[in-house]
């Protein structure tokens, strides 16, 4: 599903790459965490996955096709193909739990008929299906993450790509919304997260990456958040 | 994205923004309204071009000695001429008789002159009224001609009047539009921060650059439309109190039909619409990331 073939990624002021001829797969339907210090490179990574950035060199494949390579009109397809989840809610104050999950459906143009049916089903996935009319403000932290999850799953996308889902929520909550992002995972959808969450890391036994100053220096099946020798 | 999610992205805005919104109303308004004036008044020109060009003549005025020989022959030239439509000729009695007529309300004026004092004259049409010039250069100082006289240059002061208004009107309209434009570049930079959230997400669950764009482009074009409707009333309301219940009863000219009141009111509201878009269109490139 994912392939980044000998990628490299420079930042025109940096004194060192983001991404140093880094080459990973991701199969379609896995769970992968990405973990490693701050300027690791993990946010770069996953900004390659969307078309945010383009790498300086090599290829970045998501679903078969060469995303550096996608015409900028066509990158609309691909992101509707690829939802995120970021640390930072970003949702909508001026519109209920509802609206903004039906926002991301309205935009790539869905039928009415399909967010009536799908906007109920994903809220009831993620537990918030009596909460259908709160404003974001009326909403703790890991609900309004939840919405957030929500919108990004609306669209049945193929890969959701989670940066730092967790870092604002307090343990038990972030516990929640990984085991949020595990159930969109057994959907079918491969996920990829990034994260500093050690302790979510180690309970869930998921494949691994880990970056460090651009490279990856760990890919480890079923891996915990620290090297275990 | 789909019409009434779309409405309602650009109702929010609009409500948001009222103030700026109201601004930029009221100066397409203004713009539009002076844009349509100046289309009106040469729309009047046109009008009263059209209505002297039927009935003002070349006047051949003849010297007081020109036998009858003389005048014949001009005559006949003139009808020969291809120039010339047709000649009437008017004797002094007939140039007196018009005289009085035309100066009844002045009895002091009629008064001091009589029949001797005004000349015979051949009264021409032109087939193309706008050649008088070489009918002029032609038969001035033939036999029997005192001097020719063109009577359309006589009305040129009137034409310096409305063409004065006419580019009044249409430099106003152009300060204005500049206005428009600074207003409604301001807005959508304003806009286009204020909705940066929204617009983040649009592109992030995967919105095509005319979906985030669309908004934007619709929110101006409404504000033009508003605008430019507001103008064409004020193009109508003025023709019905202004023109044709004031300025109709103190002149003796035609004054533009409602054919030229519809001509500027689509015009105005089209360049409303259309103009508010794509200043629209053009500040979202450089305001707004995709």
């Amino acid at each position: 599903m994912i392939r980044m073939t000998s990628v490299t990624k420079r930042y025109p002021a940096a004194a060192r790459p983001a991404l140093d001829d880094v080459s990973v797969e991701i199969a379609a339907g896995e769970f992968t965490f990405l973990v490693g210090p701050s300027g690791s490179g993990k946010s770069t990574f996953l900004r390659l996955l969307l078309r945010e950035e383009r790498p300086t060199a090599g290829v970045v494949e998501v679903g078969g096709r060469d995303v550096t390579r996608i015409p900028n009109r066509r990158v609309a397809l691909l992101r509707q193909q690829v939802g995120c989840v970021f640390q930072d809610y970003r949702l909508l104050p001026d519109r209920t739990v509802a609206g903004n999950v039906a926002f991301a459906l309205e935009v790539t143009g869905r039928p009415r008929h399909v967010t009536r049916t799908v906007v109920p089903e994903v809220l009831d996935l993620v537990g918030l299906a009596g909460k259908a009319d709160r404003y974001p403000d009326e909403l703790s932290g890991g609900e309004q993450q939840r919405v957030v999850v929500a919108r990004a799953f609306a669209g049945r996308p193929q890969v959701l790509l989670a940066d730092e889902p967790t870092g604002n929520l307090d343990p038990a909550t972030g516990l929640e919304i990984m085991r949020l992002l595990d159930t969109v995972n057994r959907t079918g959808t491969t996920v990829v997260m990034a994260t500093h969450n050690a302790s979510l890391v180690d309970a869930m036994r998921r494949r691994v990456i880990e970056l460090r100053n651009g490279t990856v220096v760990r890919d480890q099946a079923r891996g915990v958040y620290g090297l275990v020798f | 994205m789909r019409i009434g999610p779309l409405l309602r992205i650009v109702g929010t805005s609009l409500r948001r923004n009222l103030a700026v919104t109201l601004a930029v109303i009221v100066t397409v308004t203004i713009c539009l309204t002076l844009f349509g004036a100046g289309l009106l008044l040469r729309a009047q020109v046109r009008t009263v071009n059209g209505f002297l060009l039927d009935r003002i003549q070349v006047v051949i005025d003849l010297t007081d000695n020109a036998s009858d020989a003389e005048r014949d022959t001009l005559a006949a030239d003139l009808r020969a001429d291809p120039l010339v439509q047709s000649v009437v000729y008017e004797d002094k009695a007939h140039a007196f008789a018009r005289f009085r007529r035309d100066f009844r309300n002045s009895p002091d004026v009629v008064s001091g002159v009589n029949a001797n004092d005004l000349p015979a004259s051949l009264r021409l049409t032109l087939t193309d009224p706008r050649q008088a010039g070489e009918i002029i250069n032609d038969y001035t100082g033939r036999d029997g001609v005192d001097r020719v006289r063109d009577q359309r240059a006589l009305l040129a002061p009137l034409y310096r009047f409305l063409d004065a208004f006419t580019v009044g009107a249409f430099v106003l309209a152009a300060v204005q539009a500049f206005s428009m434009v600074a207003l409604i570049y301001t807005m959508i930079r304003i806009s286009a921060y204020g909705r940066r959230q929204e617009t983040a997400i649009m592109r992030l669950v995967g919105g095509t650059n005319r979906t985030i764009r669309a908004p934007f482009v619709l929110e101006s074009a409404i504000m033009g439309m508003v605008g430019g409707t507001l103008a064409a009333a004020a193009l109508i309301v003025g023709k019905v109190y202004l023109v044709d219940h004031r300025f109709a009863r103190q002149t003796a000219f035609p004054l533009f039909g409602w054919d030229a009141v519809w001509a500027a009111v689509v015009t105005v509201f089209l360049i409303g619409t259309t103009a508010s878009a794509g200043m629209a269109a053009v500040a979202l490139r450089r305001h707004l990331r995709i």
